[in-house]
């Protein structure tokens, strides 16, 4: 689409680029054109239909990148002297607009800082920068026979540092945790330069835990130069069953059943109907075709599924009738990993709950196939969007008795304006999340913009409604802070204070969070 | 030309513009520089803006393109198969067309112009000194097409090959040009016309040979797969010299007389891996000649780590490539191994700059003889 020339960037005050090359070397400090832009959009949906437009986000004025605690000390006494905001980055890889430089300020880069720092075999602790990316720190922990047990789908994209920052979840967090669960320790450095560093130890009763004060703080407390976690030995065998269920509340019901006979599986993933149709089971799985290098190539029925999915993605309400007409099933995965004699025992007794609560056990196949394809997701995202349309997640999490309200309450909202699908994922014994994924079309950037509004909107008032919490795993930025309030009450207020006590004049990442 | 550019590659500049980044992490360029303007996703959304005219095609915007050693990795990654490098290529065309580039690219077409290779230098010397005159030029099933870089920096990795061939039998002559370079710099900087007259150059007198073999992945790659654009298609195959002494290891013709002494760790070079396929052969080779599988780095095979000398990186953005070369050279250390075989003259010279102790797989194969 042919969009007007941009106003130019509004030129950078060289005063402040020779200040913080004096300070970190000019070869840390960047005000070129190609880096204001690519720092000015993260992953948020919203920014990426601003470029599917041809506009751009808010550009910083610079970018710094920092190469270790010293350097992040030096740039926040600097910034807070010279009222200069900063906004940490890892990835850039946040779904919520997290690490926009809204009104100016540098953008602080850790990815500089991409150590691995420690890696203790007996304690089974790792201590690592902030900055390096994902898929590089779990192989690098393969190698030496570790995992972290971390999968996030933005795993290829984003860093150790963000992880903590944003509160992250990965695919696999039944059995290893969120990374509030992993976290030992970390150093911070606060808004004035000072550096925190908390205390390794598996427990403490030492008062409020300080670790966890900065675990999806989001960039707003100070900066996370490193973090120390749990790791575990490379499992010995990873078994995987999936499950045809009739509907979705038959599903929920063996996912707590089986968390409450005390199995702790891997993997839990309940497909509803719609994205169990999307997906497909193991014969779908096996109708993707493979090259030689093992990549998934498209047969005929992802084909038709693609021109079905366009229509209703334009259609929401045809997306409904159609909805109607799709088989009854429900797939459920459970995957269960690590020793092999208490895998297959966990696995044994998680398939007999599963068939004894309305379950038709499907063998291992759709399990293998989702392991195989699980970052699959992440790369269907382009042709939504170069069709012209755009698609989002929506992250939730309630107890048992309200996760059906929930569900039900935000897929009523959102289908009026968009197609909507949903999985249930991360599953606990008092509840589970919810994983919605919307898309939509419009040709215009601000009518794509405001049904995107109007999606989100829905959602956060249907799921506050319901007694959910607004996020699950992807964190607050700028998307959800409207919400704030309403998710925390009189708690907002703390966090608040907190913020004004540390940084009165909100230089580090302002306005996300809803600070 | 420019819409010609955009409607060529529409599919793979909206798709990268709207992928989540997800070959950043084998990225090369993104890797050494950790901005978000060099992964993949950050150079092709340039492009993305240049198209939509939301930012002005100058120089300082038409640099992100030339931010890429062609290496591949993130096609390797990506379940679409985007060819990211051949996108980012034909923009490195496209701001030469417009007089954009980087002031070095202009001043490596001057050199390659003047003295029909990269360095500017006089390589027929050289070459009259390594190629005894027998074989100069002469016809045969096999024809050796040596390319600049390994008479440059690598003269010995010549009478190596020779040494290897007349060894085992090869009915072979020397491709004996006045322009040793096959063009592949040239094309990937972007100066197209220079890469077609040096194409045409060498067409008319490789036709002589059934088949052509280089050690130089890149010259091998771009013989066989981009001559067809300079209307200089050869009608022999073109085959790294590791596929093609392959052959002679199952016949059994290749028996080493001794064990080739040292450790070695063999660096998949992004050419003869992502581009030609090449990856056990020269790993057999290696096995016998040193009688034990070579040490792998961590990120080998389809993932192997790029050593930052591809894309005209060296000539246009030498900082970087020396990051990504310093990066592989401590992957190599991690190896364990006492010396870096490779069969790449590029990789050889880069990985050997860096650092590390480098090896061409030919050299080693010629001192078990």
């Amino acid at each position: 689409m042919q969009a007007k020339p941009a106003e130019p960037l509004a030129p950078t005050d060289p005063e402040l680029l020779r200040q913080l090359a004096d300070l970190v070397g000019p070869e840390n400090v960047s005000a070129t054109l190609p880096d204001r832009l690519a720092y000015s959009r993260d992953l948020w949906p919203f920014t990426t239909i601003e470029v599917q437009h041809g506009h751009l986000g808010p550009a910083p004025d610079g970018i710094v990148w920092a190469r270790s605690i010293e350097d992040i000390s030096k740039i926040l006494r600097w910034a807070r002297d010279r009222r200069v905001r900063i906004v940490p980055f890892g990835g850039g890889s946040g779904v919520c607009g997290g690490t926009f430089a809204s009104g100016g300020g540098f953008i602080l880069d850790l990815k500089r800082m991409d150590r691995i720092l420690s890696l203790d075999p007996v304690s089974l602790t790792l201590k690592a920068e902030a900055g390096i990316i994902g898929e590089r720190l779990e192989r690098e922990l393969n190698a030496r026979g570790f995992t972290m047990g971390h999968f996030p789908s933005s795993i290829y994209c984003s860093t150790f540092g963000g992880w903590v920052a944003t509160r992250s979840a990965g695919q696999l967090s039944t059995k290893y945790g969120k990374i509030e669960d992993m976290i030992l320790g970390l150093t911070a450095v606060l808004p004035d330069g000072r550096v925190m560093e908390t205390r390794v130890a598996p427990r403490t009763a030492a008062g409020p835990s300080l670790t966890q004060l900065f675990v999806g703080s989001e960039g707003t407390l100070g900066v996370i130069a490193d973090a120390t976690v749990r790791v575990w030995p490379v499992p010995e065998v990873r078994l995987f069953r999936g499950y045809a269920f009739p509907d979705v509340q038959s599903g929920l019901t063996a996912i707590r059943r089986t968390l409450h006979a005390g199995v702790r599986p891997a993997a839990v993933r309940l497909y509803d109907e719609l994205d169990t149709f999307i997906i497909g089971t193991g014969k779908g799985a096996a109708a993707m075709r493979k090259d030689a290098d093992g990549h998934a190539s498209p047969g005929l029925k992802k084909v038709l599924l693609h021109k079905a999915q366009s229509l209703a993605i334009a259609y929401p309400r045809v997306a409904g009738l159609f909805e109607d007409l799709l088989p009854e099933t429900c797939l459920l995965i459970l995957g269960f990993e690590g020793g092999k004699e208490l895998s297959e025992v966990e696995e044994s007794v998680a398939r007999r709950l599963c068939v004894e609560a309305g379950g038709k056990d499907l063998g291992p196949e759709p399990g293998r196939s989702w392991w195989e394809r699980r970052y699959s997701v992440s790369f269907s995202l382009s042709p939504v969007y170069e069709e012209g349309n755009f698609a989002d997640t929506i992250e939730m999490a309630t107890t048992w008795d309200k996760i059906q309200a929930l569900y039900d309450g935000v897929r009523a909202t959102v289908r009026k304006h968009a197609m909507i699908m949903a999985h249930f994922s991360h599953a606990y014994p008092e509840g589970v999340s919810v994983y919605f994924t919307f898309a939509g079309a419009s040709r215009d950037r601000q009518q794509a913009q405001a049904l995107y509004q109007k999606v989100w909107s829905g959602a956060m008032e249907a799921c506050i409604a319901a007694g959910g919490t607004i996020t699950h795993h992807h964190g607050v930025g700028v998307l959800k802070a409207p919400w704030m309030a309403a998710e925390h009450g009189l708690g907002l207020e703390l966090i608040q204070a907190l913020k004004r006590q540390l940084d009165p004049d909100n230089l580090l990442n302002p306005g996300k969070l809803g600070l | 030309m420019a819409k010609k550019l955009w409607s060529a590659h529409q599919r793979e500049i909206d798709y990268c513009t709207y992928c989540p980044k997800l070959s950043r992490f084998v990225c090369p360029v993104g890797l050494a520089t950790r901005s978000e303007a060099y992964t993949p996703t950050g150079k092709m959304t340039m492009l993305h803006l240049l198209r939509s005219g939301a930012v002005p095609y100058n120089a300082e915007t038409a640099a992100s393109a030339y931010k890429c050693t062609g290496c591949r990795s993130c096609t390797a990654t990506c379940e679409h198969r985007i060819d990211v490098a051949t996108v980012l290529e034909a923009a490195r065309a496209e701001s030469v067309r417009r007089g954009v580039a980087p002031p070095a690219v202009a001043e490596h077409d001057a050199r390659v112009r003047s003295h029909g290779n990269p360095f500017g230098a006089d390589l027929a010397k050289t070459a009259a000194e390594v190629v005894p005159a027998a074989y100069r030029g002469r016809r045969a099933e096999v024809g050796y097409f040596v390319g600049c870089a390994t008479l440059r920096h690598s003269p010995q990795v010549v009478r190596d090959t020779i040494k290897l061939f007349e060894a085992l039998g090869v009915d072979f002559g020397v491709h004996f040009p006045e322009r040793w370079c096959s063009g592949y710099p040239s094309l990937s900087l972007g100066n197209v016309e220079t890469f077609r007259a040096l194409a045409r150059g060498h067409r008319d007198a490789l036709a002589r040979y059934s088949v052509v073999v280089s050690g130089c992945p890149g010259c091998v790659r771009t013989m066989r797969d981009r001559y067809p654009e300079g209307k200089a298609a050869l009608s022999a195959p073109v085959l790294h010299v590791s596929a093609f002494l392959e052959r002679y290891l199952t016949q059994g013709k290749l028996k080493p007389a001794r064990k080739y002494g040292k450790l070695v760790a063999w660096h998949d070079p992004c050419y003869l891996n992502r581009y030609l396929g090449v990856v056990e052969p020269p790993r057999r080779l290696l096995e016998t000649a040193t009688g034990a599988p070579p040490r792998e780095f961590r990120w080998c095979r389809r993932d192997a780590a790029c050593s930052g000398a591809g894309g005209g990186m060296t000539v246009t953005n030498r900082a970087i490539a020396r990051e990504i070369a310093r990066a592989r050279v401590d992957e190599f250390r991690a190896t364990g191994a006492e010396e870096l075989v490779t069969g790449c003259p590029s990789c050889v010279r880069w990985l050997g700059k860096a650092g590390a102790p480098t090896r061409d797989l030919v050299s080693v194969l010629a001192d078990s003889l």
